[in-house]
This record gives structure tokens, C-alpha cells and sequence, in this order.
């Protein structure tokens, strides 16, 4: 269960004070999915770096299972990250000279996990690139890239996914595999998932959506019956 | 715990990457270079010192001498037997020789049988004759003595002279022995007897004057434990002799030279460290993304600061390894090049010196590599998620001055040069402020011309303005590694000519005292006849201190004051109206009072600052049998380097006429005319000449070893530091890349943008050398003045020199670069980004 409450960010530019997030409140049960739209500048992205605790807000509060991440302290707002997170960013974030396997095993060794290795192979295969798994992030197509990173988002089986434009930097079709993706290894470990885009046909397939303008909420969508496969 | 492993093995992991990567290839280098440099530093120290130790052991006749107005306890000697030194004794004292019903105040040393423990005794059988080397002590019965008693006594070799009880026969001449130097103005000829001799002279009785020397030698480490288990026992009259003791020439060069290898070491470690910032911080750089990707998979900050303390770790070891060979391998190199051929048997070198490289080594790669990893650390988790954010803008100054600081102490602890840090240190501060003022206003005055009418100068003007952070750091790195290079090469230049000079080929070889006056003239006449140069006379009066304001020397004086040469001596005492030359007023005026009825005096720096004295004291003087007291109106200092007559104490002309003087004067003569001394002293059998040539041989020698040794690190430090700048040169075209590819899409040619930036950097290069001039005009200024004591003037050649060589140096070194970032397509530049 995710939970936001009136959150709110304001930051300084030089002497004027711009809020870029205005009293943004929503609720997303467990192994759903959210879509987040709205226009470049919206304030999607200010958003979901409040949802991962990895900013601050001027004020409100998220509660991530109960827990409410900005009472607790820097590290353990770190550690509740290492517990319950994933992220898929626009501009995939592999790690550069490290190979498709390392970078998959990265978050697992981070937690300690001596299957490591075993599980980011399985989940490599998973996605598709059993055969590319000493291949390092340059040698590898964008596509294939973010596969990767959609690999290493879900292979420590996280509460939370976060993703900010995870396609923006692909074609359609490229895009729309790893969409598929996400959304089939969403159900298979009933993972929650919060998706920040501005495609419409995206945000059809989400449980839910929601819209952002101006740092403000102005629509909110509860989808009856999303659609489940891509048109494509 | 398990928590660390496994941090250990990501660094690991991220360390093997960064290495096929190359990343760390630049920080890798710079640590090499450093434990290299430090090295090879150490290195040469230790073996040009333990050579010039062997040297200055020749002159003291053993490495270690202990002097005491008593025996020493038996115990002491057992000591050094337990650090298996060898040892002799020397039992020196005054008395008189008699022969053929005529007498000599002679010096006599009493020597045991392994005297000297270094150095060389070389006796003749006749003054002046061929000398031949002795191996050990007289045989009991025989005396050695100086060329001038043969005269006095009018004897020849295996005649008897009386020594107060018994008779001595004579075995030889003395015509060398360690220590000559210390002779100078001991106007008493000397002798050489043995010491089972001495109890049926019965001379020594209880209240004589007597001095005994114990000489020990052996290995520098025993030595080193001896000497440091000694000097808390002895009393306040007992000391350990130095080089300084017995030659102050070759104890200054020494001194000196351990100073400008200091102030080298001191300076590599400097530019040392501004490499290590620049290259970690590079580093750094590319590891944000990194950084804050680790974050959002949940690391804390503390946990990513580990991963890369441990890939610093990692670094410093290799490091170490690598530079510590590179070191061992150059220091063999520069020794097999420069040093052998001047220095023969070199001793070997002595790794266990490669301790301190390695923990400055450490310091300085985690001191100035800290505040590029603590910005590593800030770099804010959303950075995953928005590129552009960097790290927390965090004050680094502090981290830089912790290390410093921590460097400095270390190097204290090293150098044990206070004043000489200070000194460089100061300096560096304000020169620091004052580049970064300067830098300042020149950009903004840079930028305000920028109207030429080329658009290429133009726009490099703008540049340097727009990316002021790194332009300053630019500056800042290349006008030190400029200034390290200048100060170097100067101060060794001015250092070796100074010893040069006072070592050259026409200074005085001889010395010669008790002239008379009436003999002035005669003299002046024979040495123009046998073409010899002959310097003025000085008159000479002998006199002790007894007291300072009319109280007692032994309770006006500190217990420290007392141990001071001027109280352990007779003085020299001269008088002259014209500040001699090498001598400088410190304090006061030179120009004697007219009016003052009282007698007026001049007196030496140091000897002023251990007896506690000041312009206005009256000292109180023993001359003879009567007493003599002069007021100090001035304060002087005295440059030990020259090898004319100094005295401590000068007078006012005219306030000690009541006093008969004699005259001193020296004179050089080639060896080929030594049969002239033996005509001298016939003639004139009351003049003492004193032969300084063959000690100053010796002292050529250290002197010799020693430049030798300033030469090598000066030839290694500039090498190091044009690497150094060579290495800064690829800093800089980090951010070209980008820049010139902007251009490029906007349409610039090749061209422009090539000549836009080369124009950057001959306006770095005139910059920055102009700023290092500025840093090395003011500390050579401080050094000079305050650590060196040589006379400072500007260096105008190079201010012409510095701006040229940098500027053909920076473009040369950029000449690749810059086509490197203007060659291929834009599309490949934004590619590399
Ligand atoms: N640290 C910041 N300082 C100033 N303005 C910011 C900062 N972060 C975001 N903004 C501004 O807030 C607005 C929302 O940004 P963002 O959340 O990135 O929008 P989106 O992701 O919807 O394109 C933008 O106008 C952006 O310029
Ligand atoms: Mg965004």
C-alpha cells in the first residue's frame, strides 16, 4: 500500500520561492499500478523522487506499508529503498563498464544475496538476454539497455517500481516490448508499480492514472478494465 | 561485518572496472609519482648523507666525538662497546716543549692506539717534506710536532725535546691530522704523543686545563642509539663535537644543503598534492552517476563512502608497490648518471628510508583525494532521476587544510626545519590570496578587452571568464607546478654558486698569524716577488669573556649559554673601522660613536643570542693578565662560508691600543710552491702559518657531495614536475571535448575553434607565469633573507625566461589535444561524452 499526503515542494530560485508539487494526496493498494501524466514540467518527476524518498518535501508525508518515509532518518530512509525498491529510469542508468550479469547482480549484493549470480541470470533470461550476459551496457542496443535495467529493477522481487518515461528514449515498438515486460513481471510478483509517461496508450494499461499540471492534480482515473496487451 | 565484505567486493569490482576503463589510470599515476618522487627523495638523502657522514667523520676523526674537561665514566665506554663501536682517546692540553735551551707553547694530544678512529694522520721527515700516511698512534717515547716547532726548537727528526718530566723523541712531522680545521686560530703549533706517555710528564695535575676527547666510530644506526643514549647524561661541560666544531664551512654547506633538500621535499609534496586533488577530483567526477545510483538501490552515504575508501585503499597500495620500485629504479639511474663519477664507493642504499615516503604517500593521496570523495558522497540520490544535479556544493577547504596540516606535521617531525616550513608556508598563503585576487581581476579585465578584432581571441577571452572555476583551478595548478619548478633550479643555482665561491680555486689555502708589525712591510714585499696573492692584515689580540656587566660569566649565563664556543676559548679580538667583508649588521649601526669615551665593540650574532646580550651590554674581557671591557653597540652576522679570519668580537680602532696585537693574514699557495712556507717561517721563525689545503680538500669533498646531492633531487623535481604539468595539460581538455563539439553544430570550422583554444591557453601560460614569478620573487625573498642567510636580489632573466618556456611547454603539450577535440565530427564528440 503506498500512500501520498499532501505533498508539497517548494524550491528557492534565487530570492522567489516556485512550488513545483502543490498538495498532491493519492492512494495505491498493493500489486496495483498507477500511471502518472501530464506535460514536461508538470512535476511528474519531483513526484516520484518524493514517492523513493530520494528528495525531501516542503511538507506532507508518503507511507510506504505503514511506514512513513520522511520520519525516518537518512539511512534508514536508504535501507526501506534497499527493502522495497525498483526503478526504471528514462535514461537507463546501467552502470558503464560493468557487464549486463554484474549490473543485474548489483542490487542483490548490495542486500547480501548469495544466489546473486543465479537469480540475475534467471532474470536475465527472463527478459530475454540469456545469451548477452557478459555483454557490457555499450555493447548493448537501447532496447536491449533497458531490459537490462528492467531486469535489475525486478529481480530483488520489490513492493515498489517506480519508473520515470522507462520508454522515452526508445521507438514505439521497442518501447511497447518493454512495457509488456513490466507489466507481466508486475503479475507475476504482484509488485505495485507507479509509471511516469505521457502516453495515453501507456497509462490505458495502468489500473489507475492520474494527471499533473502545474504541479497540481487535475485529473484522477480509476480504469475498469485496463487493457491488457499491447495493440501491437 | 559481513556488511563490509561485501562493500569490499563491489569496490573490487568497481576498481577493475575503473582500471580497464582507465579511470583511475590518472589518480593511479599521480599516487606512483608521488611515492616515487618521495622515494627517490629519501633515497639520495640517505646514501649522499651517509657518504658526506663518512667525509665529515675524516675531518672529526671518528663519527662521534665526545669532549669533556674529566674523564668519563667507565660505564659510557661499556655502552659503546655494547653498540660495538670502536673507540680512542685523545688527552689534549697545553704545555710547553722544550729543545737546545728554547721553548714553545705547544697544543699536545695524547693519543691512544687506535687514534684516529677516521680520517688520516700524515707525517714528514722533514717540514714540507713528502708526507707519508700513519696507521696508528706514536710509539711510546715519540712525539710527532709541527713544522714550525722544528723551527722554534731548532730540531730535526729523532732529537730529544723535554716535555715536563720526561723526554720525547722526535719522529716526524705532523703535517696532517682530523680536525686541522678546528686549528685555525689555535695560535699553539700541536703535537702528537702517546698516551702511556703522558703519566711521567706528571703535566696534568689536579685544575689544569685539559680536554678529553673520546672518539667513536661504527655503524650510523649504533652511532645514532650512542648519541642518543649520551646526550641526556652529559653534563653541562661535556658535549658531542659537530662538523660545525671543527669546520664551519663545510658544517654550513651541510647544513644548507639538508635545507634545500628539505625545502625540495617540501615542495614535491606540494605539488604532489595539488595533482592528487586534481586528478581525484577528476576521478571523482565520473563516479556521480554512480554514486547516486547506489544510493537509490539503498546504500547510505556512509556505506558508498566505504566502497570508495576502499577503491582509494586499493590505489595506495598499488601505488606504493609501483612507485616504491619506480623510486629504488630512478634513484639507481640518477645515481648511476650524476653521482658516481663525483661521489666513489657511494654507499648503498638503505630501503628501511622508504617508511616515511610511504605514510606521505598515504596522507597525501587520502588528504587531497578526500574532498573530491566526500563530494561524492553529497551527490543527491534524485540525480538518478534529474542528470544535471551535482554535488552538494560542501566547503573542501577545510579537508584540504586538515591534510595539510597533517603533512606539514609529518614533515616537521621529518625535517625538524620549523623555520624553513614557515617560511615556504607563509609565503605559499599570501602568494595563494594574492593569485586568486589577481586571477580575478585579470579575467575581468581579460574579458572587458575582448574586442580585438580577431573572433577567435574574443572568444577564448570569454571562455577563461565563463568557466572561472576551472580556469582558476587551472591557473592555480600550473602557476605552482611553474613556481615549484623556478624555485628549485634558482635556489640550487645561487647555493652552488655561493660554494662555489668560497670554495673556488683562488680563496686562501693558508693562514698566517703572530706577524708583527714591523713585518707588514717586509711581507707585502716577498709575496709580490714570489707572485703570491696575500689578503690584508688584521690585527689579532687574544682575550677570554669573564664577564658581562660586570657579573661573572658563570652566573650571567644560562646553563645552556655556557656551553657556547665563545666561553670555552679565547676569542679573537680584532678592531677595524670598516665593516669587514661577509659581515653584516643586524642590529645597531656600524659607524662607531666619536664621542663616547668608552670602548665600543661588535659582536656576533649568534654568540650575542646564547650569552643572552644586547646593544648596551658591557662584555668584560681577560687579555692577558689584565682586564679590558667594551660596550656592544652593534650586533653582526657573519657568513661562515668564506674562508677569511672572522672574529666574533670586533673593537672600535683606537680603544685597545694598550694591548700589543699581531697580525693575521692569509694567503694561497699552489702545492708546488709549499717549499715557499719553509723559507717563510726561516725568516720570520716568529710567524705561525697555519695550512689549511688539505682540509679544505676535505671539505671541497663534502661540499662536493653534498651539491651533488642537490643537483640530483633538482634534476629529479623538475622532471617530476614537467611531468606533473604535462599531466594537468590533459585536465584541461575534459571540457573542450563537449565545447567543441557545441561549436561545431553551430557551424564553427576546425579552425576557429583550434585557435580559440590555443589562445586559452597562451592566456593561461602568461597567467600562470606570471604569478609564479611573482610566488618565487616573494619566497626566495623570505628564504634568502631567513632560512639561507645569502644575499637576494630580483631575478630578472626570469621573468623573460619563465613566460617563454611556459608557453612553449603548454603549447606544445596541448598541440595533440586540441586536435584531438576539433579533429573528429561532432557527432563522435557528443558520442565520447
Ligand atoms: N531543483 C530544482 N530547482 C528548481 N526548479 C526545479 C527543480 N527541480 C524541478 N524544478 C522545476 O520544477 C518543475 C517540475 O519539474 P519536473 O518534476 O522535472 O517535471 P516533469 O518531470 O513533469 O517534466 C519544472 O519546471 C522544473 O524546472
Ligand atoms: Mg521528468
Amino acid at each position: 500500500m503506498l500512500i501520498a499526503k499532501n505533498l508539497n515542494k517548494t524550491v528557492a530560485i534565487g530570492e522567489d520561492q516556485l512550488c513545483i508539487l502543490h498538495d498532491v494526496s493519492f492512494e495505491l493498494k498493493k500489486g496495483r499500478s498507477l500511471a502518472i501524466l501530464g506535460e514536461s514540467g508538470s512535476g511528474k518527476t519531483t513526484l516520484l523522487g518524493l514517492l523513493a524518498g530520494l528528495d525531501l518535501p516542503s511538507s506532507g508525508e508518503v507511507l510506504l506499508d505503514d511506514v512513513a518515509l520522511f520520519e525516518l532518518n537518512e539511512e534508514d530512509r536508504a535501507k526501506s529503498r534497499k527493502d522495497n525498491l525498483g526503478f526504471i529510469f528514462q535514461s537507463f542508468q546501467l552502470i558503464n563498464g560493468l557487464s549486463a550479469l554484474e549490473n543485474v547482480m548489483m542490487p542483490l549484493e548490495l542486500r547480501g544475496d548469495r544466489k546473486a549470480r543465479q537469480k540475475a541470470k534467471e532474470m536475465l533470461q527472463k527478459v530475454g538476454l540469456g545469451e548477452r550476459l557478459t555483454h557490457h551496457a555499450n555493447q548493448l542496443s537501447g532496447g536491449e539497455q533497458q531490459r537490462v535495467a528492467v531486469a535489475r529493477a525486478f529481480v530483488t522481487e520489490p513492493n515498489l517500481l517506480l519508473a520515470d518515461e522507462p520508454t522515452g528514449n526508445l521507438d514505439t515498438a521497442t518501447g511497447k516490448k518493454i512495457i509488456d515486460l513490466m507489466f507481466q513481471l508486475n503479475a507475476e510478483l504482484n509488485t505495485t508499480l507507479v509509471l511516469v509517461t505521457h502516453d495515453n496508450h501507456l497509462a490505458a494499461r495502468c489500473d489507475e492514472s492520474m494527471t499533473l499540471s502545474g504541479g497540481k492534480i487535475i485529473q484522477q482515473k480509476q480504469h475498469q478494465q485496463p487493457i491488457k496487451e499491447s495493440s501491437l | 561485518m559481513s556488511g563490509l565484505l561485501l562493500l569490499f567486493k563491489i569496490a573490487l569490482r568497481i576498481f577493475k572496472r575503473d582500471w580497464r576503463r582507465g579511470d583511475l589510470l590518472v589518480l593511479l599515476f599521480a599516487m606512483t609519482v608521488a611515492m616515487a618522487s618521495i622515494s627517490v627523495i629519501y633515497l639520495i638523502i640517505d646514501r649522499i648523507e651517509s657518504a658526506t657522514n663518512q667525509e665529515v667523520a675524516d675531518v672529526l676523526g671518528a663519527d662521534l666525538v665526545i669532549s669533556s674537561p674529566e674523564k668519563i665514566p667507565q660505564e659510557w665506554l661499556l655502552k659503546a662497546q655494547q653498540q660495538n663501536l670502536n673507540q680512542a682517546t685523545s688527552v689534549e692540553f697545553s704545555s710547553v716543549l722544550f729543545a737546545n735551551e728554547k721553548l714553545q707553547l705547544s697544543s699536545i694530544k695524547a693519543v691512544s692506539k687506535t687514534y684516529p678512529l677516521k680520517g688520516r694522520v700524515e707525517t714528514a721527515d722533514t717540514p714540507y717534506a713528502k708526507n707519508q700516511i700513519q696507521t696508528s698512534n706514536p710509539p711510546r717515547g715519540k712525539i710527532w710536532v709541527e713544522p714550525r716547532i722544528f723551527n722554534v726548537l731548532q730540531v730535526s727528526k729523532d732529537d730529544s725535546v723535554e716535555l715536563g718530566y720526561t723526554h720525547l723523541n722526535i719522529a716526524g712531522v705532523l703535517m696532517l691530522k682530523p680536525g686541522q680545521g678546528s686549528t685555525l686560530f689555535n695560535i699553539a703549533p700541536s703535537a702528537i704523543m702517546n698516551i702511556d706517555d703522558l703519566e711521567a710528564t706528571q703535566v696534568i695535575q689536579p685544575g689544569s686545563r685539559i680536554q678529553y676527547r673520546y672518539l667513536f666510530a661504527g655503524e650510523p644506526k649504533n652511532i645514532q642509539k650512542f648519541a642518543d643514549e649520551m646526550k641526556p647524561l652529559l653534563s653541562s661541560s661535556q658535549r658531542i663535537v659537530s662538523v660545525y666544531d671543527e669546520s664551519p664551512v663545510a658544517g654550513s654547506a651541510v647544513s644548507r644543503s639538508k635545507k634545500y633538500i628539505g625545502l625540495s621535499s617540501l615542495l614535491t609534496m606540494i605539488l604532489l598534492g595539488v595533482t592528487i586533488a586534481l586528478s581525484a577530483n577528476r576521478y571523482a567526477r565520473r563516479q556521480f552517476d554512480l554514486s547516486a545510483l547506489m544510493r537509490c538501490f539503498g546504500l547510505t552515504n556512509k556505506e558508498v563512502m566505504t566502497i570508495f575508501g576502499f577503491i582509494l585503499s586499493f590505489i595506495c597500495i598499488s601505488g606504493i608497490v609501483l612507485g616504491g620500485f619506480f623510486g629504488v629504479a630512478v634513484q639507481e639511474i640518477l645515481v648511476k648518471l650524476f653521482a658516481d663519477k663525483l661521489i666513489d664507493n657511494l654507499p648503498e642504499a638503505d630501503y628501511s628510508v622508504l617508511l616515511f615516503p610511504m605514510l606521505a604517500a598515504v596522507i597525501l593521496l587520502f588528504g587531497f583525494s578526500a574532498p573530491a570523495l566526500i563530494q561524492v558522497k553529497t551527490v543527491p540520490p534524485m540525480r538518478v532521476l534529474r542528470r544535471q544535479l551535482g554535488p552538494m556544493n560542501i566547503s573542501s577547504w577545510s579537508v584540504y587544510l586538515l591534510s595539510g596540516v597533517t603533512l606539514i606535521g609529518v614533515m616537521w617531525l621529518q625535517m625538524g626545519d620549523l623555520k624553513l616550513l614557515a617560511s615556504v608556508l607563509v609565503g605559499l598563503i599570501v602568494v595563494g590570496l594574492v593569485f586568486a585576487l589577481i586571477a580575478r581581476v585579470a579575467l575581468k579585465i581579460m574579458k572587458s578587452i575582448a574586442i580585438s578584432r580577431s573572433a577567435s581571441v574574443n572568444f577564448s577571452l570569454r571562455q577563461l571568464d565563463a568557466n572561472k572555476g576551472v580556469t582558476l583551478l587551472h591557473l592555480l595548478a600550473f602557476s605552482i607546478t611553474i613556481f615549484v619548478i623556478a624555485l628549485i633550479v634558482l635556489v640550487r643555482t645561487e647555493l652552488l654558486e655561493k660554494w662555489q665561491q668560497s670554495l673556488g680555486d683562488d680563496i686562501p689555502n693558508h693562514f698566517m698569524v703572530n706577524v708583527k708589525p714591523q713585518e707588514v712591510d717586509e711581507l707585502s714585499t716577498f709575496f709580490k716577488q714570489k707572485e703570491l696573492a696575500f689578503s690584508g692584515l688584521y690585527p689579532m689580540i687574544r682575550g677570554r669573556i669573564t664577564g658581562i656587566n660586570g657579573e661573572d660569566v658563570k652566573t650571567a649565563v644560562s646553563e645552556e649559554g655556557q656551553k657556547h664556543n665563545s666561553l670555552r676559548r679565547e676569542l679573537n679580538i680584532t678592531w677595524a673601522k670598516e665593516l669587514p667583508e661577509g659581515n653584516k649588521v643586524v642590529e645597531g649601526n656600524w659607524n662607531w660613536q666619536r664621542e663616547e669615551q668608552e670602548n665600543q665593540i661588535s659582536i656576533e650574532q649568534e654568540t650575542a643570542l646564547a650569552l643572552g646580550l644586547t646593544i648596551g651590554d658591557t662584555l668584560n674581557f681577560t687579555i692577558g693578565a689584565e682586564q679590558w671591557s667594551g660596550k656592544i653597540s652593534n650586533i653582526r652576522s657573519i657568513d661562515w662560508q668564506t674562508f677569511t679570519p672572522n672574529f666574533y668580537i670586533i673593537a672600535k680602532p683606537g680603544s685597545m691600543d694598550k694591548f700589543s696585537a699581531t697580525y693575521i693574514s692569509s694567503f694561497r699557495l699552489p702545492s708546488e710552491q709549499k717549499p715557499v712556507l719553509a723559507e717563510i717561517i726561516k725568516r720570520y721563525p716568529s710567524i705561525t702559518i697555519i695550512e689549511l689545503d688539505l682540509i679544505l680538500k676535505e671539505i671541497q669533498n663534502i661540499i662536493l657531495k653534498v651539491s651533488s646531492a642537490v643537483e640530483l633531487i633538482m634534476v629529479f623535481v623538475v622532471a617530476a614536475g614537467l611531468g606533473l604539468l604535462w599531466a594537468a595539460m590533459e585536465h584541461t581538455f575534459e571540457a573542450k571535448f563537449k565545447q567543441s563539439a557545441i561549436l561545431r553544430t553551430l557551424g564553427a570550422s576546425k579552425a576557429f575553434i583550434a585557435r580559440s583554444f590555443r589562445f586559452e591557453y597562451i592566456w593561461l601560460a602568461l597567467l600562470s607565469s606570471a604569478m609564479a614569478i611573482f610566488a618565487v620573487e616573494l619566497i626566495t625573498y623570505i628564504l634568502y633573507t631567513q632560512v639561507f642567510e645569502i644575499a637576494f636580489n630580483l631575478h630578472w632573466v626570469l621573468w623573460l625566461i619563465l613566460p617563454v618556456a611556459t608557453l612553449i611547454m603548454m603549447l606544445s603539450a596541448s598541440w595533440r589535444g586540441v586536435k584531438r577535440v576539433t579533429e573528429p565530427s561532432p557527432l563522435n564528440l557528443i558520442r565520447q561524452n
